[in-house]
Order: structure tokens, then sequence, then C-alpha cells
């Protein structure tokens, strides 16, 4: 498996490595449609998926590992709702004034997914740029360097429906080798051309045969 | 009489009529609106609650409720004004005995449309304890 697959999957093991304390999920690869109310509230949502390499001739030798830079998407989801104290909007001792206050102190959507989002993408950059995490969850040999965030950008609040729904779009690069191993799939390298065996008679032990591989 | 007052008058069928379902306001100051105005008739609108929208910011689908309430401007004993918090308690299933489920108006989408024939839309989001 070339290396860019096994740092995508390493990136999505380290940041579900924080997600519970952190409330949100990791999903690894692009979604098509999605529902405001899954990524409600504590339910953020973050993609990382493979989006793009670049093989820069000059950095690699004739043979031999090629160097890649490699770059990934990161999105992060999340929709929120009001928040207020509903209890006097259905109490039916609560005063026109008492209504009226629970109402003005009503915190608006927008505002409240606007701070959550902040909070998320604080999350997601410190636990990839943690110092821990440097090699991107790969062992000795490394073959991964110069992990970088460069970019990150919060997209305007949607209002969808009875929701808010905002977005925001990291790139997270790095540089990494390939191997050039071909492809060898399909091919049973280590099955014999010819397997044959001759039974005789009278003999379940000894027998012959010529194996040419 | 005019017809822009005829299709007016209408309204107490198209939007309040049998495809009506109860609303209940309550204005920034606090005060309940259950019954159309002037009258003992339970106050009652258009109900619309789902819908897909797309994401113009990625082209994402997303699945979501809708909630829009279209209601008479003459049954109210006040208009919602741009920018107001107010409280409207719809159901969310298209039952006339369904629980009434509290949302708010959005901050984020202007109401209005159908003022040229007497009525208002409200565009709401939802509202969670805190």
């Amino acid at each position: 498996m070339m290396n860019f697959r096994t740092i995508k999957a390493n990136l999505a093991t380290i940041l579900n490595a924080a997600a519970a304390a952190n409330n949100y999920r990791v999903v690894s690869h692009q979604l098509q449609t999605s529902s405001a109310k899954e990524v409600l509230g504590v339910k953020r949502r973050v993609q990382v998926y493979w989006s793009g390499s670049d093989f820069p001739t000059n950095k690699s030798p004739l043979t031999g590992p090629v160097q890649s830079e490699v770059r990934y998407t990161i999105d992060l989801t999340l929709s929120a709702a009001a928040t207020g104290d509903l209890t006097a909007m259905t109490d039916e001792n609560a005063t026109a004034g008492e209504r009226a206050t629970a109402i003005g102190a009503f915190q608006d959507s927008s505002a409240i997914a606007d701070e959550q989002m902040d909070d998320f993408f604080e999350v997601i950059y410190q636990t990839l740029m943690d110092g821990v995490n440097v090699d991107i969850g790969t062992s000795a040999p490394y073959f991964v360097s110069s992990r970088w965030i460069p970019s990150v950008n919060k997209e305007k609040p949607l209002p969808v429906g009875e929701y808010i729904y905002l977005t925001a779009s990291a790139e997270f690069t790095c540089q990494i080798e390939e191997q050039i191993t071909g492809d060898t799939s399909g091919i049973a390298a280590d099955s014999p051309v010819f397997n044959i065996t001759n039974d005789i008679d009278g003999d379940d032990t000894e027998k012959t045969g010529s194996l040419v591989g | 009489m005019n017809l822009r007052e005829l299709v007016e008058t209408d309204l107490d069928t198209t939007l309040e009529g049998e495809w009506g379902l109860p609303v209940t306001l309550i204005s920034p100051d606090g005060e309940i609106q259950t019954l159309k105005k002037g009258t003992t008739d339970r106050l009652t609108g258009q109900v619309l609650y789902d819908t897909v929208q797309q994401n113009p910011e990625t082209g994402e689908i997303i699945m979501v409720d809708n909630p829009i309430v279209s209601l008479r401007r003459t049954s109210l004993d006040r208009i919602p004004e741009d920018g107001e918090k107010w409280v409207v308690q719809i159901p969310t299933t298209p039952s006339t005995t369904a629980a009434l489920e509290d949302f708010v108006l959005s901050p984020t989408k202007a109401h209005g449309g159908g003022g040229s024939i007497g009525y208002i839309k409200l565009y709401l989001t939802r509202v969670n304890q805190s």
C-alpha cells in the first residue's frame, strides 16, 4: 500500500483518539449528503480524505523512492439550534414580563454555531500539530516529514431549515516518500507452474513426482 | 370587491381553512396570541415542515426539516418585524391535536413575502432548552 494511504488512515486514527473527549466523530471519506440533525451540537463531524499529491521530478532519483508532497482535506461540519429557557413559554402562571425576559436572553443559533466552530478547529489543529504526532503515527524508519496545516477557511453560517449549518475546510500537507513496487496484484509469485504427483498403487507413503517452479 | 381584497378574503380558506394548523405566537414583550385577532377562533396558518437544501459553499446536499409558517396578517395582533425575537409554537406533524414545539424566528433570514395579498411568511429555527 502506498504511503499516502497509510497517512490518511493514521490521520483518522489520531483524530479518532481525541473524538470522544471533544464531542466529534471522524469520517475518512467524502460524503455526498448529510442531515443537519446528524451534526447537531455535540455531534460535530470531521471528514479527512486525501485530496491530491505532487511528485516533483527534481526531488526524486531515477531509481529508488519517489518524493511526494501530499495534500489532505479536513472538513469540519456542525449545526446548532438556538437555546434559551423555555419553561416560561409553557408555564401558565408565567407573566408576560417573565416570558419577555426569557425571550430576550435567547442565544442565537448562528452565534452558537460560530463559537462551536472556533472551538472545533482549535481541537483539530492542536491534535494534529501536537508534538507527539510529528510522525503521524508512522514507525521507524519514518517516511514522513514537514507536516503542516497551511490554511483553514470558515464558511458563512447557512440557515438550513430549523438549524444553522456551518462548515470549515482546512488543508493538511506533508512530505513523504513512496516506494515503486510495481503492480503485483493477481500474480501468485510462489505458485509452481507444474505440480505433478504420481500415485503408485499400494504405496501410500512413497510417492514420486516433480515440482517445477 | 376589488380582486386583491377578494384574494385576501380567500386566505380564510387557503391559509386558515382545512389546510391550517394551530400556531401560537409569543411576542418579544411576552404577549401570547392563540386566537385570531378579534375572534374566538384558534389562530391557524399553513405549516410546511420538510425540504432538502444544498450548501452553496460546498455543493453538499443537506437533509433538514425547514419549518415555514404562513399567516394571514389581518389575523395577527402584531406583525413580527425583522430582528425581533419571537417564539412560534407549531405542530411538527400534520395534526391539529399534536403537541406544539418551540421555534424562534430565524436570525439570518428576513420575514415577509405575500404582503401584496395579505399574508406573511415566517422562517423558523429550532430552540432548545438551555
